[in-house]
């Protein structure tokens, strides 16, 4: 493992990606206020506050909606990955979102009397049996610190210290913050607010980043399933006109990691499709300046070692490819992450 | 993206096949987040007409202390009152005027042709926030009323008359659980035939404050079972059995 990681660089997209989300929340903000104040006017208006506490914690929940529907999506079509780019941003914001809705609750709810805000509004009631008197500002709460734990955690700077699995591990409790999230809402403001549209809003969203999840995991297994038989030492992949220049080729193999081989400059190489950073599909990526570059994050690797280009030092195994005729063999075998390989020669490019 | 052009990648410019595609997807994405706000926002319940005042105003009357403070107007009127924040009306000023008539400066609270005085701040004024005035009058007359079980929902009369808008409900219910426990008295809220509110202040078995028993039932749907009794224009139940909650 490494314990280097990338600078953030900070360019034009993601200025105009933090934008964009500035505006969405604006939008959101705005909207939501201005129909508040429109609607319940004079002695029926809605306290400012209430208005804040309600605009920021449900901008938090449809905004975490947006941050999990971006994976299966990203899988499902390349064109949605530009918003894996700068994710993390807003998973970041989903946390800032929910922590001025928390403050503004604390404030506003639990202040100005004779207790502790926090133990006043964590502890108005501890019916763990009761739905309508479950203590449901306690799943708020627990979600609010899995959210900050990911958004502390979200930098690169942690994903290389804390290692990808357990990096990985902490940030798939962004499942259990939603689920949290939805019961903070069920078996609070639902008790009193009786409108039908709640219950089919928050319906919707679960069942929509449920079906996402689920066609994107089927799509993934049906790949593995369809995966080439590993056993022999050489596998017939495919042929050598199938490769495009520059471009890469995504190789399943059944009950193997998958393989990205990639053509360029009249040559063949293979490494893994498994990029070190996110696990992206590098077959997907593309040969940039000389290296696979991952389309989720624009991490590099050489193709002929499978390591990063100094001074980033991240590496993955690399696989040996033969052309025979005009089919494109691989050994199924991986090497040793950052391994060299000769890259073959593509017999068409050396005719012409 | 079409054959041969580069994929996206984010430090690198944006390749032209990449911008019309992405560009649809912000902007559909822009319009759901428009959607859901509008959605979310329009579908709110209405909080109920009430007004927390914002003048100072005096009010003549006999102060009588318990259960909790309140202040008979000469038209039979009762007035509870509080303190500023999460307090009821009970101590400093208050204390040792029981019975006496009074003038009370503060800022009303309304709702339903119901009144209650938020006490000024002693700061605001240049007399006493209650001046005591001499003697005052008889405490109003007690009928007792039917009805034994009733269903509704405890909330704080201070928040309930205007202070926060909703003024009830499990997402007010830490409010409410502060405000009672800080003395504002608690009133059961149920709805008349006609849907209006009906009203009444909740007591213990012998008429006394039993606000300590009620955290845990505050801003949720409650059966409690006492005796219903008429106060002047006050109505008020004492219980006979411990509050529950109602499980749908
Ligand atoms: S997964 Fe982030 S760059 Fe590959």
């Amino acid at each position: 493992m490494t314990n280097q990681y990338r600078l953030v660089q900070w360019n034009h997209h993601k200025k105009v990606y933090d934008l964009l989300l500035a505006g969405a929340i604006v939008v959101y903000l705005v909207a939501f206020i201005g129909v508040s104040a429109i609607l319940h006017t004079g002695d029926n208006a809605i306290s400012v506050l209430i208005v804040l506490i309600r605009a920021f914690g449900t901008g938090a929940i449809v905004l975490l909606h947006v941050v999990l529907a971006i994976g299966p999506l990203a899988r499902l079509s390349p064109r949605f990955s530009p918003l894996l780019y700068n994710r993390r941003h807003l998973g970041v914001t989903t946390f800032l979102l929910g922590l001025i809705h928390a403050t503004l609750v604390l404030v506003f709810y639990g202040g100005s009397g004779g207790e502790n805000p926090v133990s006043a509004v964590l502890g108005a009631n501890s019916d763990f049996t009761s739905v309508t008197n479950f203590p449901y500002t306690l799943l708020g709460f627990v979600a609010l610190l899995i959210l900050f734990l990911m958004a502390a955690t979200s930098h690169d700077f942690w994903l290389a210290n804390l290692g990808a699995r357990f990096w990985k591990w902490l940030h798939m409790l962004v499942y259990v913050a939603y689920a949290l999230l939805v019961m903070h809402v069920v078996l609070g403001v639902l008790q009193s607010e009786k409108s039908l549209l709640y219950p089919i809003l928050l319906g919707a969203g679960a069942i929509t980043l449920g079906g996402l999840h689920v066609v994107a995991g089927l799509k993934e297994a049906a790949k593995t399933r369809a995966g080439l038989d590993a056993r022999g030492e050489w596998v017939d992949v495919c042929a050598v006109d199938e490769l495009e220049e520059k471009r890469g080729k995504v190789v399943c193999l059944k009950s193997q990691e998958r393989v990205a081989i990639f053509k360029y400059d009249g040559k063949l190489s293979a490494i893994s499709n498994v990029c070190k950073h996110q696990g992206g599909p590098l077959g997907e990526g593309q040969i940039i300046d000389g290296c696979v570059t991952c389309p989720w994050h624009g991490y590099q690797y050489l193709p002929e070692n499978g390591q990063s280009p100094p001074p980033y030092t991240e590496k993955i195994p690399t696989y040996e490819v033969r052309v025979e005729g005009d089919r494109v063999l691989l050994n199924p075998k991986a090497n040793e992450p950052g391994t060299p390989v000769e890259p073959v020669r593509d017999p068409k490019a050396s005719e012409s | 993206m079409t054959a041969g052009e580069r994929i996206y990648v984010g430090y690198l410019p944006m390749p032209r096949g990449t911008r019309k595609p992405l560009l649809l997807i912000v902007g559909g994405l822009m319009w759901a987040i428009l959607f859901a706000s509008l959605a979310i926002a329009l579908s709110q319940r209405d909080p109920g007409s009430a007004v927390w005042g914002t003048n100072l105003e005096s009010f003549e009357g006999t102060l009588f202390e318990s259960p909790y403070p309140v202040l008979v107007t000469d038209r039979g009127e009762t007035l509870m009152i509080v303190r500023m924040g999460k307090f009821g009306g009970r101590g400093e000023g208050v204390g040792g005027l029981d019975g006496r008539r009074v003038r009370a400066h503060g800022r009303l609270l309304t709702r339903d042709g119901r009144r209650l005085i938020e006490l000024a701040d002693a700061s605001e004024l240049d007399s006493s926030v209650v001046e005591d005035l001499g003697p005052g009058a008889a405490p109003s007359e007690r009928t007792a009323l039917s009805g034994e079980i009733l269903g509704g929902e405890i909330v704080d009369y201070k928040c309930f008359l205007g202070a926060m808008k909703p003024g009830d409900g499990k997402a007010h219910q830490a409010c409410a659980t502060l405000c009672i426990t800080g003395g504002i008295p608690p009133v059961l809220v149920s709805k008349n035939d006609d849907g209006s509110n009906h009203y009444q202040l909740i007591l213990g078995a012998n008429g006394e404050p039993i606000h300590e028993q009620l955290t845990g039932f505050i801003g949720i749907p409650v059966e409690v079972r006492g005796n219903a009794e008429r106060w002047g224009d006050l109505e008020v139940i004492r219980l006979t059995a411990p509050v529950v909650a109602v499980n749908p």
